[in-house]
């Protein structure tokens, strides 16, 4: 039933895990880069979460579709139940498209979370290191050597002005800060946007889920307890507590909605340099409620 | 900055509705209170609902990936951009080992001269 796959989720919790980690450092430096860098952490780690649930709304539409009209199946003739599969699947075709153009969309936010995070100096800030690895322990021994030198009654030491990779970390931060005061408002606006299609997906999900746990438990639970036949009580104590089970984690898929709500207020806090650790962690745990939802339908 | 959603929309409401009534009318607690003529209507009558909030759902979603299309490509260009930005930082890289260098020349004046 399910396609979002375990290592999908597995990858998701492990970008979760990473962000999260990455606060406690942030907090430590409560530096402006740390501060883009937390955020494109966040932002990869969303994307990556968003994928599986956006499979899994797709399996869940199509499932409480069926639901539905096998339970109406007898009141239809040849004829109606003819028309009525073709104008279904037709719907659930146009679904699973708009689904699938939410997966690019967030493909596309990704790629500008990747490339955030390549210029905060997440992963060019290694091959940057290493080419300046040399020149910058050049530059701190020669401190050493110009330390008590005066050139014109100047002190050397102040017209090196400081190691080469602060020297970079200035420009980069200058090149974050350009970054955010060209694409913030489409930034803002995206996200906005997300929130908006996010919404629709966890509200309608949480139904769908629900009315397939519905009809699982009418036949399973309540058919076999009203009913005059044997009741195989360990299949029924089994089926009843995986149908409430179910019916209960569907309603925790708001927790999507919250997640990018988090990280629109993080994205605000990030544009007017007042970054907290709450920020993020408000994120990280909403976020991480997804998670634990979609490994729950995850389970056999 | 404000983080509101972009618009009201009025399908929200609607979508809602459907919702809640869809799960009302597949309830087995309502469904096996029903005589058995009854429980038929009302399974035929969740089935037409449950057309209508694929159909609603749709709407609302193809408004919204609409837009989200518009700003993919400007997405596209600030990520460009950025690429753009970064081969910046690396030529201030460049030019660091260059000073580096050329401090290294100031040092060996400096140590002659002192």
């Amino acid at each position: 039933m399910h396609r979002a796959t375990t290592a999908r989720l597995r990858v998701a919790r492990a970008l979760l895990l990473a962000a999260a980690g990455g606060l406690s450092a942030a907090c430590a430096s409560s530096g402006r880069v740390a501060q883009f860098q937390d955020f494109a952490a966040a932002g990869h780690a969303y994307v990556e979460a968003l994928d599986p649930l956006l499979a899994e709304a797709g399996d869940a539409a199509v499932d409480a579709d069926s639901v539905a009209l096998l339970a109406s199946r007898e009141e239809w003739d040849r004829e109606r139940r003819l028309e009525r599969l073709e104008a279904r699947n037709e719907l659930l075709r146009r679904r699973l498209a708009l689904l699938g153009d939410l997966r690019a969309h967030a493909g596309a936010l990704a790629a500008y979370f990747a490339g955030l995070a390549s210029l905060a100096g997440d992963d060019a800030g290694t091959r940057l290191g290493t080419a300046l690895d040399g020149p910058a322990r050049r530059v701190a021994s020669l401190g050493e050597a110009l330390g008590a030198a005066d050139v014109d009654g100047r002190r050397v030491g102040a017209l090196v002005g400081g190691s080469a990779e602060l020297a970079v970390a200035h420009f980069r931060a200058r090149a974050l800060e350009e970054e955010l005061r060209r694409r913030a408002p489409l930034v803002a606006r995206q996200l906005a946007l997300e929130r908006a299609a996010l919404e629709i997906v966890a509200e309608t999900i949480a139904t769908d889920l629900e009315l397939v746990a519905q009809r699982q438990e009418a036949e399973r639970v309540w058919e076999p307890w009203l009913g005059d036949a044997l009741l195989m009580e360990r299949d029924w104590m089994d089926a009843r507590r995986r149908a409430l089970g179910t019916r209960a984690a569907a309603r925790s898929a708001g927790a999507a909605i919250a997640a990018v709500e988090s990280l629109q207020a993080a994205f605000a806090a990030l544009v007017e340099n007042r970054s907290t650790i709450e920020h993020l962690r408000a994120f990280t745990d909403d976020a991480g409620r997804v998670l634990d939802l979609l490994e729950v339908l995850e389970e056999p | 900055m404000s983080t509101a959603p972009p618009d009201r929309d009025p399908l929200a409401e609607v979508r809602r509705s459907l919702d809640r009534l869809a799960l009302a009318l597949a309830s087995p607690a309502w469904l096996f209170r029903l005589s058995l003529e009854d429980r038929k209507r009302s399974r035929a009558l969740a089935d037409q609902v449950q057309g209508l909030r694929l159909e609603v759902a749709n709407a609302q979603l193809a408004a919204i990936v609409e837009r989200l299309r518009a700003g993919e490509a400007e997405l596209a260009d600030a990520t460009t951009g950025m690429n753009g930005a970064l081969e910046g930082v690396r030529k201030a890289a460049e030019v660091f080992v260059v000073a580096d260098r050329f401090l290294g020349v100031v040092t060996r004046i400096v140590r002659l001269v002192a």
